[in-house]
């Protein structure tokens, strides 16, 4: 996967900013964001509840990444990545959680829906209004490690093994995070009762 | 309702479940899972939630940023000096640059420079005719010698009147070579600019979050 970024570079609509990994293979920086800019973006916004200062972040996290790159020995790009964009969105929680000034007064979650497809249910549309916004409330008020590994896991579709290595935690404790997580949200989504499907009306 | 599914419950664990939802366990596990789904219907109902909430977070939809993050110039310049610098850093430099601006303009005001400043010729050649003239004698014979030559035909004209009423050794202040005045200047600029910019920082930390 990781093939596209090496040389020779085919660089197409940005310049080609080449880097050195510690194991003295050269890439294209620029290559790399594009390929990973939106997975990373997801993870910050999720983490943060918030859109746009997600983009700072996930800025902020790729500058580290093309520092630290001299770091990167080979391996999984992908979750090298994404640990930077987990460290960083996480060392955003904990300053806001340090000095509350630094939070904005009321957490920008700008719904920026992306165009309606044009074989969209009824079912779907459903989803994207107020089902969508208690899913994501729901993930914003789990605790920090269980909501980043729901995200990786069942938003981003990583395997296991890959947030393990991503969250730097071993396997037995990402699978007690997503197991205790998505029992947490479910019962959030159970909370609200009413515009949910029935599964999760509290009617028995 | 709330989760207590655990072990001495005889119910299936909430890993197990997961796992079970994600087809991780072996066969042997999943078999055992099943068994126990078919005759508990507490079970039943946690596995279908949890299903259920598994399916809609996987029909979120993915976030678009309203920017792109490719890199136009490489961003060391942008982030390296953030935070990097202390606070004292700026103060020690400008201090720094102001001693050295005292030192530089205290010597050329005593004027121990101007006369014997080791500079080369071409410099000197561009200050004063009168100057020259009393340097190219110190010259070594084989170079004196064609310089002499080009340059006697027009040097003569203007050094004359000069050099009839200074002594070869002069400290004359406009003698002093342009070189020291731009150190001058330059030195007293940064001082300048980094003390502004110490200042600056201090009273702008919003700059610096």
């Amino acid at each position: 996967m990781a093939e596209n970024f090496k040389e020779p570079f085919s660089c197409r609509g940005h310049p080609t900013l080449v880097v050195q990994s510690g194991s003295g293979e050269r890439y294209c920086f620029n290559c790399i964001v594009e390929a990973f800019q939106r997975q990373m973006y997801n993870l910050v916004a999720r983490m943060l509840d918030d859109w746009a200062a997600a983009e700072d972040v996930t800025q902020e996290a790729l500058i580290s990444a093309y520092r630290a790159f001299p770091r990167f020995r080979g391996g999984n790009l992908r979750s090298w990545l994404m640990r930077i964009a987990g460290n960083a969105a996480r060392d955003l929680l904990r300053a806001r959680k340090a000095r509350p000034s630094l939070s904005l007064d009321s957490p920008e979650r700008g719904y920026l829906e992306p165009p309606a497809a044009p074989a969209e249910g009824p079912e779907e549309h459903a989803l994207r209004s107020e089902l969508r916004q208690a899913i994501e409330e729901g993930l914003a008020a789990l605790p920090p490690e269980q909501r980043m590994a729901v995200v990786l896991v069942d938003v981003q579709g990583f395997s296991y093994e890959e947030a393990s290595q991503t969250m730097g935690a071993s396997l037995g404790t990402v699978k007690s995070r997503i197991s205790r997580g998505r029992a947490a949200l479910r019962d959030s989504l159970r909370a609200r009762g009413e515009l949910l499907p029935s599964i999760f009306r509290q009617d028995r | 309702m709330r989760w207590r599914f655990g072990k001495r419950s005889g119910h299936l664990r909430l890993e197990e479940l997961s796992e079970y939802l994600d087809g991780r366990l072996s066969e042997a596990e999943a078999g055992r899972v099943e068994a126990h789904l078919a005759s508990c219907a507490a079970c039943r109902d946690e596995v279908e939630s949890l299903r259920q909430t598994v399916q809609l977070l996987r029909r979120l939809p993915q976030l678009e940023p309203q920017r792109p993050f490719v890199f136009a110039v490489p961003p060391v310049s942008a982030a390296a000096p953030r935070r990097r610098v202390p606070a004292w850093a700026y103060g020690a430099v400008a201090s720094a640059f102001a001693l050295a601006f005292a030192v530089v303009l205290s010597v050329d005001m005593v004027g121990v420079l101007a006369p014997s400043a080791p500079l080369d010729q071409g410099v000197l050649l561009q200050t004063a005719a009168a100057d020259e003239a009393t340097v190219v004698p110190s010259i070594p014979e084989s170079f004196g010698a064609e310089r002499t030559m080009s340059e006697a035909t027009s040097a003569p004209k203007e050094a004359e009147p000069l050099q009839g009423a200074q002594p070869p050794v002069s400290t004359v202040p406009q003698a002093t070579p342009w070189v020291w005045h731009l150190v001058e200047g330059l030195l007293g600029a940064l001082a300048v600019a980094v003390g502004g910019a110490f200042i600056l920082r201090r009273r702008l930390p919003v700059l610096h979050r």
